[in-house]
């Protein structure tokens, strides 16, 4: 274990009373909350942020509000790669598991360039890495920095590539290289973008130190397997000046592996239960490291640097950084990360109702779904990536944030779930029957058994849909437009 | 282990006689030596009805039982499963309390050596997080010392393939899904597997193996020294 200089000892999450006492306690309600002890609870719960109390912000309380920034700082630090709209925050979490608050900033994902790639690779790659994105849940998921690397130990080559990077992306960048000679050449042509530089060791640290300091860049620290050695690191970094630290203690692509879950975990316990600050900042994972073994294909080195980036991110890193660029590789990863990091205290339901879109006319088909989000989105950006979406109504039932699926289960076993007069009654409220001049209801095809019991309290028919609505587009094709009106 | 799925007892499919159920599982029994896991319908009349046919007739065989349920008579699930020397497998609905309250009520038929806890598993991009979360705070709980959530832990990992992006044809740059598929189901297996998971029912066999190899790399005695990382900052790849 690391020895005990620095800030140790247990750390507790800090109570309001504790907040409370800092804050001005006049319950102006500037800050919008009905009182001083409500807007201290928020703090606490990262809902609001002390910028949101003009009062603190005034030289009076310029100590109390030093001590309540100290109080709820994150015990990982927060560090900046990149500037503008396009940097990335890695870090600025609070907790070890998720249930204990929320992740904060999604494991930010860099792939590789390399300095002896030729010209039109080097274009090709950069416009696969950026032109990457995917449509989930409403969200565009995408890929977030480009790491070069010094392949060729040259500082001339790593300046080009740097250069012609810089002239075809907005992308942060991580610049990679142990010589601190090549990431100087490299630096020069972008002095001012606080890149992320890749990294300090126990030989090359005054150098890159100077570097950071220079231009004002976060700073990488590798110590593979050595713990004590990147926290003796932190604090020599830290004592010239360098906060801004990403820490690497190495990802094992094989036999290892064990050691890196350990690394990782640990690091993350000390910073959040033990209140280290020397080990508090935002680790890097290196998945790229299963593409060391060359006489692999590179399908099995794609799928293995999957694998390790999907335990990674369930291991606390919070930027990793691979090679492949491979759609079915990346996407499960992408969903992964978007999966882990939403925020577990909001609720998992949107608000029943009727959906319109497009503009419907009176043939139009008539959709029932659940509230429960997954559900709601998934079925409605089916619709909206579909030639259906310029003209359907979709009826969203107040199912207490459950799936059609555990809806159908519970259904199936008696046991609540959705039942037909919750339809039925959805159908009066809605107003849709003042909307179409059929009386045609598609419902899903896991509820396929609603149905009589649907007819017969609503005089509606009941067509049993897709049990996917991926196929809705098709089935309503066959089943709805064919017959040009509603098969009535 | 090889689970079998009795999905013709389903009324709503083929209806099978828990009789001619049970013959099936005497079947494989008698075909494998590898334990079974047996799984019912999702129907929990139908389902109690099976598992008390086939409890009796593979008696002493140790199958685990798939699933007990709140929705179905737990206590005469637990008595067939208890006095034929089976094992339940406890499915609860995504809550930590229903889970509790599943193994409160099978404690009073069942040793505690003779239940599994399966919490349901959402696939990846289907509400893994729900599962990760629950599955990792019943770790937790359990290794802080609450005994009613002491028990290994199953995770139905083949709902991977409920997932739309696991098995459907995509635009080029997302293909081929004949290895987007299997690497989703592996990646909903290795969050089970980081959350505290200890028995995973899957499909495809290439995630199985990756599955497989990840245990046994994180559970194999540690030798004194790491491996080397190799630099991968120079690797021409």
């Amino acid at each position: 274990m690391p020895d005990n200089e620095g800030d140790t000892g247990e750390r507790k999450t800090p109570n309001p009373v504790d907040v409370y006492e800092l804050l001005p306690g006049t319950n102006c309600q500037k800050c919008r909350q009905k009182n001083c002890m409500t807007f201290a609870s928020k703090l606490i719960n990262k809902e609001v942020s002390l910028e949101e109390c003009p009062p603190l912000l005034d030289k009076t309380y310029e100590e109390a509000y030093r001590e309540l920034w100290r109080l709820l700082k994150p015990p990982v630090r927060q560090v900046t790669i990149g500037t503008g709209d396009t940097a990335v925050k890695i870090g600025g979490e609070y907790v070890m598991h998720r249930h204990e608050l929320a992740y904060i900033n999604p494991t930010a994902i860099a792939i590789d360039v390399t300095d002896e790639l030729p010209h039109e690779e080097l274009l090709k790659r950069i416009k696969r890495i950026e032109d990457f994105t995917y449509t989930y849940l409403g969200q565009k998921l995408h890929l977030d920095l480009i790491a070069i690397r010094s392949t060729s130990d040259n500082p001339g080559k790593f300046a080009a590539a740097v250069k012609t990077v810089k002239e075809k992306t907005r992308l942060p960048l991580v610049l990679c290289s142990y010589s601190p000679s090549v990431l100087k050449a490299g630096l020069e042509f972008i002095p001012d973008h606080r890149p992320l530089l890749y990294a300090a060791t126990r030989s090359n640290w005054k150098e890159m130190a100077q570097l950071a300091l220079t231009h004002r860049c976060p700073l990488a620290i590798s110590a593979s397997n050595d713990l004590k050695l990147l926290r003796s690191m932190t604090k020599t970094l830290m004592n010239v000046g360098v906060t801004d630290l990403v820490l690497d203690p190495g990802t094992s692509p094989n036999e290892g592996f064990q050691y890196t879950v350990r690394n990782f975990s640990m690091l993350r316990w000390i910073a959040c239960k033990e209140g280290d600050e020397l080990l508090g900042f935002p680790l890097i994972g290196t998945p790229i490291t299963a593409w060391a073994k060359q006489e692999r294909t590179p399908e099995v080195a794609t799928w293995q640097e999957a694998t390790l980036a999907s335990m990674l991110i369930t291991h606390y890193a919070n930027l990793l950084i691979m090679h492949n660029v491979d759609g079915w590789a990346l996407l499960p990863i992408v969903i992964l990360r978007q999966n882990l990091y939403t925020d577990p205290r909001k609720p998992a339901a949107v608000e029943p109702g009727l959906r319109i879109f497009g503009e419907p006319d009176e043939d139009s088909p008539v959709m029932f779904t659940t509230n429960f989000s997954l559900t709601y989105f998934t079925v409605s950006s089916d619709i909206e990536s579909s030639p259906i979406s310029n003209k359907c109504y979709l009826l969203v039932l107040d199912s207490e944030g459950i799936g059609v699926r555990t809806a159908a289960a519970r259904a199936t076993a008696r046991k609540g779930g959705l039942t037909a007069e919750m339809v039925a009654k959805a159908i009066k409220e809605s107003g849709i029957e003042q909307k179409v001049r059929h009386r045609t209801l598609i419902i899903p095809g896991l509820l396929a058994n609603l149905g009589d019991e649907l007819e017969k309290l609503t005089g509606w028919k009941a067509l049993v849909g897709p049990s996917n609505s991926a196929e809705l587009p098709k089935f309503l094709e066959e089943h709805w437009y064919k017959s040009q009106k509603a098969p009535n | 282990m090889i689970t079998l799925q009795l999905i013709s007892i389903d009324p709503k499919i083929k209806d099978t006689s828990p009789k001619q159920a049970a013959k099936t599982v005497e079947e494989v029994l008698q075909a494998t030596d590898v334990p079974l896991a047996v799984g019912g319908c999702g129907d929990p009349l139908k389902d109690l009805a099976v598992f008390k046919e086939v409890t009796e007739m593979a008696q002493g065989e140790r199958l685990l039982i798939s699933s007990v349920s709140t929705w179905m008579d737990v206590k005469e699930a637990a008595e067939a499963i208890g006095k034929h020397g089976h094992v339940a497998l406890a499915l609860s609905g995504m809550d930590l309390n229903e889970a509790r309250e599943l193994n409160r009520m099978l404690y009073r038929t069942l040793p505690r050596e003779q239940i599994v806890m399966d919490p349901s598993t959402a696939s990846l991009g289907s509400g893994l997080e729900f599962t990760y979360t629950l599955m990792t705070r019943l770790r937790l709980a359990a290794v802080m010392g609450d005994h009613e959530l002491q028990h290994p832990m199953s995770s139905g990992v083949t709902n991977a393939w409920f997932a739309r992006e696991s098995w459907k044809k995509m635009t080029p740059e997302w293909e081929p899904k004949e290895l987007r598929g299997p690497l989703w189901e592996t990646v909903t297996a290795l969050a089970s597997l980081a959350a505290g998971c200890d028995f995973f029912m899957m499909m495809h066999p290439t995630a199985i193996q990756t599955v497989k190899d990840t245990i046994q790399r994180l559970t194999k005695e540690e030798t004194n020294r790491p491996d080397e990382i190799s630099d991968w900052v120079s690797l021409r790849i």
